[in-house]
């Protein structure tokens, strides 16, 4: 606006915002640091790792056996172990995990017994890995007689990833409006054809979300493998189910503190330790692109 | 497993905060390795292992408590 003659000329003063103060501006400050060192964390320590272990990482370290005491080659082994295990435990824990979910949301009845069930997978979903790998060692290696083994290190990790399936499934069954599941009804289906036609592939990309992130959880356990699956060496894919294979989480773990030429060897941990972050990181990045593009494209 | 590279592996108990300590999953998977099947040592890592159960059973206990006593029950949910 332009001085009309007669105007009085005002001091420019900047205006305050409303409810500004310097407490305010201070905690503010303090919660957005906080906030920002989740992120920052993260990023030193795949810098830290990036930094130590990409001098080794070439198409020949990812596709060769380990020759030499492990002091030289690449880790092709433990990642077709690391593979194998994880696609297996999925396998076994994915048609469980979905089945149960379905029994939870749709056709258990509240009492006694829905209380027990979501107790018991809430305990399990906080048991310690070592405790998963004991029972593993007691039940599949011995009593079942697998002997340290492929199928028993993926079975040991299926029950240990089964908590986070249900529950994410459960979830993702939840979230589908109930008036769905009316219509279908009232068209005449049975609760089974509704269930099976309407109410899972519906839910189908919240529990894709799921089993992608359990997949990487599951790739980076050491514990549950530990005595159940994990070999120090053996070359190329096992023979059969019922050996044992080498694994990512694992290799890292002999590297770093049983190594015989931890000199030699300590470029290759880092090597090994940024396969597997990069491969986890992959999957949980793939997890939650197809949970945003669901996320964008509902209608309800 | 986390502890078990970090926190140092003396099974001691710590003077002050720098001391090494071996937490109880660190002690199971360091030991467990080299204890004869059927054995006092193996029988003791079990033992160790169903202690570390009990601890975070008790906890999850509570915690579920806890949540359960807070939390408002929405239209048509199952308890």
């Amino acid at each position: 606006m332009k001085d009309k003659p007669g105007d009085i000329q005002r001091p420019i003063v900047p205006k305050r915002k409303a409810g500004a103060t310097i407490r305010g501006n201070l905690i503010l400050s303090i919660i957005s640091a906080l906030g920002y060192s989740g992120a920052v964390v993260l990023f030193l320590v795949l810098a830290f790792v990036a930094y130590n272990g990409v001098g080794v990482l070439s198409w020949g370290f990812l596709t060769k056996n380990p020759t030499d005491a492990m002091t030289a080659g690449g880790i092709l082994p433990a990642i077709l172990g690391s593979a194998l295990l994880t696609m297996l435990c999925m396998v076994v824990v994915l048609p469980i995990g979905i089945m149960t979910a379905v029994f939870l949301t749709e056709y258990s009845k509240p009492g006694t017994v829905l209380k027990l069930v979501n107790m018991s997978i809430y305990t399990l979903a906080g048991v310690p890995s070592v405790v998963y790998g004991l029972f593993g060692l007691a039940v599949f290696v011995i009593v079942f007689k697998c002997g340290m083994s492929l199928i028993a290190g993926s079975l040991t990790l299926a029950i240990m990833v089964l908590p986070y399936i249900i529950s994410t499934s459960e979830e993702a069954i939840k979230a589908v409006p109930q008036s769905f599941r009316e219509a279908s009804l009232a068209c005449g289906a049975t609760k089974l054809h509704t269930i099976v036609k309407v109410v899972l592939p519906l839910s189908l990309p919240g529990i894709l979300t799921g089993a992608m992130i359990g997949t990487a959880k599951v790739s980076g356990e050491t514990a549950p493998i530990m005595f159940t699956a994990a070999a120090f060496f053996t070359s190329g894919l096992p023979r059969s189910l019922f050996e044992p294979v080498m694994a990512l989480p694992y290799h890292i773990y002999v590297l770093a503190t049983a190594g015989t030429h931890i000199e030699k060897t300590r470029p290759i941990q880092y090597g090994t330790a940024l396969t597997l972050i990069v491969l986890v990181l992959g999957m949980n990045l793939v997890g939650i692109i197809i949970r945003s593009r669901e996320r964008r494209k509902k209608a309800w | 497993m986390i502890v078990l590279m970090a926190a140092g592996g003396a099974a001691i108990v710590p003077n002050w905060i720098f001391d090494a300590v071996r937490p109880m999953p660190a002690a199971i998977a360091a030991e467990m390795a080299e204890a004869p099947y059927r054995s006092m040592h193996y029988h003791a890592l079990f033992g160790v292992g169903v202690l570390l159960f009990i601890f975070n059973f008790i906890l999850s206990l509570i915690s579920d408590f806890i949540s359960k006593r807070f939390r408002k029950v929405k239209l048509g949910e199952k308890l």
